[in-house]
């Protein structure tokens, strides 16, 4: 149990804690919660995680029939006077779990959803409750948040509460310069606007660069896909472990490798959509050249209603595309819209298997 | 609504340059998305029609090429048919056809004619114009007539029209029709037709493609078709000669009638000598049915100059068909005098002509008293100059017109034996249907240039001239240059012929008339040689309106042309009085004139021929057939330029646009 005191030191030393967490009392919600690491835990240390080997911790697992060499302090001796046989008891061995967040940072996260619902705020917030959560319960937390071609070294975490005040002032650090500057322009303040409505331009292009100064907009290509900054050595989780993928899933391609490269690594992967409400219902009208945000090229395009339900018909085809290959991988798909609360969110999680468990 | 310039539906090819324009505009308002992705993949199909895209809804695009459609239909000159421009040139053009000269009985208190009704619409119209508009005025006629050409002074535009009579002959009126069209010069004008609308040629007056804008007027009150036709007409008067008493005339005299009802119709027939006036009168009633015609044959009539048919009975529209004239028939083969020394052959043929022969010979002296009266010509078988030695017969001859056949003796000279028995006819009324094909000819007289200058040789034989024919002092003259007696000529089944027509062409000036004649037409009349003017004198005829009425003179000179010469405009008798240089009256000759019949039936079928004649202008599309009645507004049916109209919508579809482009649809 958490201190209230402790509790305190932790809100008013570190304002990144009011950023994190702007609903109360989800904190003390999150102590009960423990992630889903299915039989992926592998620690180095002993930890709270029942592994799947045997070892040496207080839970009874099995007998054996006792084999020369065994320990004969495990002989279960009352066994061998009811039965004349000697039978070694196993215990399994309990060890910490490794827990992996992924945050994506990209142009595409960081500076869309608005004030209310930027998409890399919902993230980093998740992030930090799932984050805290994973601390709370013992576990050893890596995070780290990529953006286009780049991973970061994140930060490692050991288990334990203490760790939390680093891990929301790492997350807060990564939180958007400006989370409205990608607004769409609202239509209805464009049809007063005159003659110069043509000339004006709603966001420099300046603006619309990726806040990351690592991120090179010249493998354009490469940009859209998620594979990359997973295949920058050691990003990869060494150890079996949990992995929480935090992206809008605005990748061509990667999402299939990334998946498949977790797996690989031992992971249990939970894959985390965030849309916001303008991805999801965009309110466009008119010509528009469309940018792309994170490769800067320009689309035109005549927008109409019918253009729009295609447009949420195409949405609604990527999600199941996604949530596909996420079923087929047996990996939990979740899908965020970041209008919602971050309590609301996590008790959604709770009921999606494999995910949270309260 | 028509286009003047056509053409310039080119300049519409701007249009989809605009269209164009706004296809490749590069002016899109940017907005930022998170990713390409989903766009890519939804804008896959749409990119393929892309630029169609681009197109919808845009209400700046949609004015712009509204205002550019409307400046090329500016282009194209849009003209409207409607209150007219008031200076233009209009051609005035009316229809004076004998059908004009209908009358009716309920056309005004004074019973104008067709035609003095038009007239006086047409001056109402022409005092409405405004001053120094050029007006044409064209009448139909034989031919068209130009009566002003552009005309400004309206004053004389009006005595003009005050002049205007009838015209009794064959009007060509289409011809007229598009003479007037053509006045125009391909300028922009209106033509304006007077008419009864009873046209021969509607038929083909309908089909002309017209250039210029026409309106067609009816003269008179267009209710006049709802009265009942009213007339009689004279349709043949016809002469023969009585059987029991020569010289006596049986007249037959055929009436129409076209009034719904049967009618009495009094005839009166006249007998004239032209000395002594009227000789005799008989009047006959005739009863004839409703729309139909009764035949009449009139008593003995006694020996006169001319006859003539006049019927009465009122009420009649038509006044020019109640008069008839006839000549008696008979004394076309003349009497003549054969001086021979006997010549069988030509005595037989003569009378075979119908040619009442009084013989001579060369050794008598010429005849005198009154046998000498009665000859019309002389038949010299022999050689005249001989004759002529003679002192008697060489004036006596002087004064008659001559026949003579040569007697080319076998030892003299200026005599010719021809070499080749070609013959050559030229085309003239003696050697019509003759060849002298195979005929032979022993001798010819070699005819000096000097010999003959009164006439041409119309035929050769072997080179040689053979027969003579020409007039000398106005008078036939014929010479054979070969003695029946050296050919076998006389054998021929051509001989008779020759003679026979020999004998009319020696008539041919003693013929006592003219006959008759068609109003304004043409007739082929032998002048004689001295005439130095020629005029018709008007003997009698149906009280018309005639232009020597207004000028008050009974005589009209004569138009000539070559032999043609032209028949008066309007019906009745005339005497075609020849004089030579020196005033003297050497000859008048009798012609009757008549209306042509064709042209006033058509006043018969009034109310179904009317709507038959509809005019066609290649500006006029929808308006066309519109017969505007002359007491009606009058100023209608010039072209109005729609210009000014495509101006003002443009300005309006700008600032409309201006308005669009400021609250920001630029789309």
């Amino acid at each position: 149990m958490t201190s209230t005191k402790e509790l305190q030191q932790i809100k008013g030393g570190d304002e990144a804690f009011s950023y994190l967490f702007p609903e109360s009392g989800l904190l003390a919600k999150l102590e009960r919660v423990s992630l889903a690491g299915g039989s992926r835990v592998q620690g180095t240390l002993a930890g709270k995680r029942r592994s799947t080997s045997l070892g040496g911790s207080q839970e009874f697992a099995d007998y054996r029939p006792y084999t020369p060499g065994d320990d004969i302090r495990r002989i279960d001796w009352n066994v061998y006077g009811r039965t004349g046989k000697p039978f070694i008891r196993q215990y399994w061995d309990e060890q910490e779990l490794h827990a992996t967040l992924y945050i994506d940072t990209s142009v595409s996260m960081s500076n869309f959803g608005g004030q209310e619902a930027n998409k890399l705020t919902c993230a980093l917030r998740l992030a930090a409750a799932v984050g805290y959560a994973a601390l709370c319960g013992g576990d050893r937390l890596t995070v780290r948040t990529f953006a286009g071609q780049w991973m970061d070294e994140g930060v490692r975490l050991a288990g334990g509460r203490a760790s939390s005040l680093h891990l929301f002032r790492y997350l807060a650090d990564q939180k958007p310069a400006n989370p409205a500057a990608f607004l769409p322009p609202n239509p209805s303040e464009t049809t007063g606007a005159g003659i110069g409505i043509s000339d004006q331009k709603p966001t420099s292009s300046a603006a619309a660069l990726p806040p990351n100064p690592s991120e090179t907009r010249e493998a354009d290509a490469s940009i859209s896909d998620l594979s990359k900054p997973f295949r920058q050595p050691g990003r990869l989780p060494r150890r079996a472990g949990v992995s929480w993928v935090f992206t809008d899933g605005w990748y061509e391609s990667g999402i299939a490798e990334t998946l498949l490269a977790l797996a690989a690594a031992g992971q249990h992967v939970v894959f985390v959509q965030l849309l916001s409400p303008q991805e999801l219902d965009p309110r466009l009208d008119g010509e528009l050249r469309l940018i792309d945000a994170e490769l800067g090229t320009g689309k035109e395009v005549a927008l109409s209603g019918g253009l729009l339900r295609q447009y949420r018909q195409t949405l609604a085809e990527f999600q199941d595309e996604l949530r596909r290959l996420c079923a087929d991988r047996g990996i939990p798909f979740v899908f965020i819209d970041t209008s919602r609360s971050i309590s609301d969110i996590i008790a959604s999680l709770a009921t999606i298997p494999n995910t949270l468990r309260l | 609504m028509q286009f003047l310039s056509a053409a310039s539906a080119w300049f519409a090819v701007a249009l989809p340059i605009i269209a164009l324009m706004y296809i490749l505009k590069k002016k899109y308002t940017d907005t930022v998305v998170p990713s390409h992705m989903l766009w890519n993949r939804l804008l896959r199909e749409q990119e393929a029609n892309r630029p169609w895209q681009k197109l919808r809804s845009r209400w700046l695009l949609l004015l712009q090429l509204l205002a550019a459609l409307i400046a090329v239909l500016a282009l194209m000159q849009p003209v409207r048919w409607g209150a007219a421009s008031p200076d233009g040139h209009a051609v005035l053009f009316i229809d004076r056809s004998g059908s004009m000269s209908a009358s009716r009985g309920d056309e005004g208190p004074e019973g104008l004619t067709r035609l003095e009704h038009g007239l006086r619409q047409a001056g109402a119209w022409l005092a409405e114009q405004p001053s120094g508009r050029p007006i044409s005025l064209v009448v139909s006629g034989a031919e068209p007539e130009v009566l002003a050409s552009r005309e400004s002074d309206h004053r004389r535009l009006a005595e003009i029209l005050d002049g205007i009579v009838p015209f009794y002959g064959r009007s060509d009126n289409s011809a007229a029709l598009s003479f007037a069209d053509s006045l125009h010069g391909g300028e922009d004008g209106q033509t304006i037709v007077l008419t009864d609308g009873e046209w021969i040629d509607a038929e083909e007056a309908s089909e002309l493609l017209l250039n210029a804008q026409t309106e067609r007027w009816h003269a008179g009150p267009s209710e006049a078709a709802d009265s009942p036709f009213e007339n009689g007409s004279i349709l043949s008067f016809g002469l023969r000669e009585s059987g029991s008493s020569p010289g006596h005339q049986i007249a037959t005299v055929t009436v129409r009638n076209d009034s719904e009802h049967s009618r009495i119709y009094n005839l009166t027939i006249r007998a004239f000598v032209l000395d002594e006036g009227e000789v005799y009168r008989t009047e006959v009633d005739m009863e004839t049915d409703a729309l139909s015609w009764q035949s009449e044959e009139t008593d003995v009539l006694p020996p006169a100059d001319y006859y003539t048919a006049e019927l009465r009975g009122e009420p009649d529209f038509i006044a020019a068909d109640n008069m008839a004239f006839q000549f008696p028939q008979g004394t076309q083969t003349g009497k003549a005098l054969l001086v021979t020394s006997g010549n069988m052959f030509l005595e037989k043929a003569l009378a075979l002509a119908g040619v009442q022969i009084v013989k001579s010979s060369p050794d008598q002296p010429p005849p005198t008293g009154e046998i000498a009266r009665d000859l019309d010509w002389v038949l010299v078988d022999g050689q005249l100059e001989q004759l002529k030695e003679s002192a008697g017969w060489a004036d006596w001859l002087g004064g008659m017109p001559v026949w003579n056949m040569d007697h080319p003796v076998t030892d003299g000279t200026g005599t010719v034996v021809p070499t080749s028995t070609e013959a050559k006819a030229l085309e003239h009324p003696v050697t019509a249907y003759i060849t002298l094909q195979d005929t032979h000819i022993g001798r010819l007289y070699e005819v000096g240039n000097q010999d003959a200058a009164w006439g041409d040789p119309v035929l050769t034989y072997g080179g040689y001239p053979a027969i003579i024919a020409g007039t000398e002092q106005g008078r036939p003259r014929l010479r054979f240059t070969f003695n029946l007696q050296d050919t076998d000529l006389p054998l021929r089944p051509e001989f008779p012929i020759l003679i026979v027509q020999a004998a009319e062409w020696m008539n041919g000036s003693s013929l006592p008339q003219l006959g008759s004649g068609l109003a304004g037409s043409s007739m082929s009349v032998a002048l004689q040689a001295e005439t130095e003017t020629a005029r018709w004198a008007k003997l009698d005829g149906p009280e018309l309106i005639s232009r020597e009425q207004e000028t008050g003179s009974s005589a009209l000179e004569v138009e000539r042309n070559d032999s043609q010469i032209r028949v008066p405009d309007v019906p009745g008798l005339y005497r075609l009085e020849e004089r030579d240089a020196t005033g003297q009256l050497i000859a008048s000759r009798l012609l009757a004139v008549s209306p042509d019949m064709e042209e006033l039936k058509a006043v018969r079928s009034t109310s179904s021929s009317g709507e038959q004649l509809a005019f066609h202008s290649v500006q006029q599309d929808d308006e066309d057939n519109q017969t505007v009645n002359a007491g009606q507004k009058q100023n209608n049916g010039m072209q109005q330029s729609l210009i000014h109209w495509a101006a003002v919508l443009l300005l309006g579809l700008i600032m409309l646009e201006w308005e669009v482009y400021r609250r920001g649809h630029i789309g």
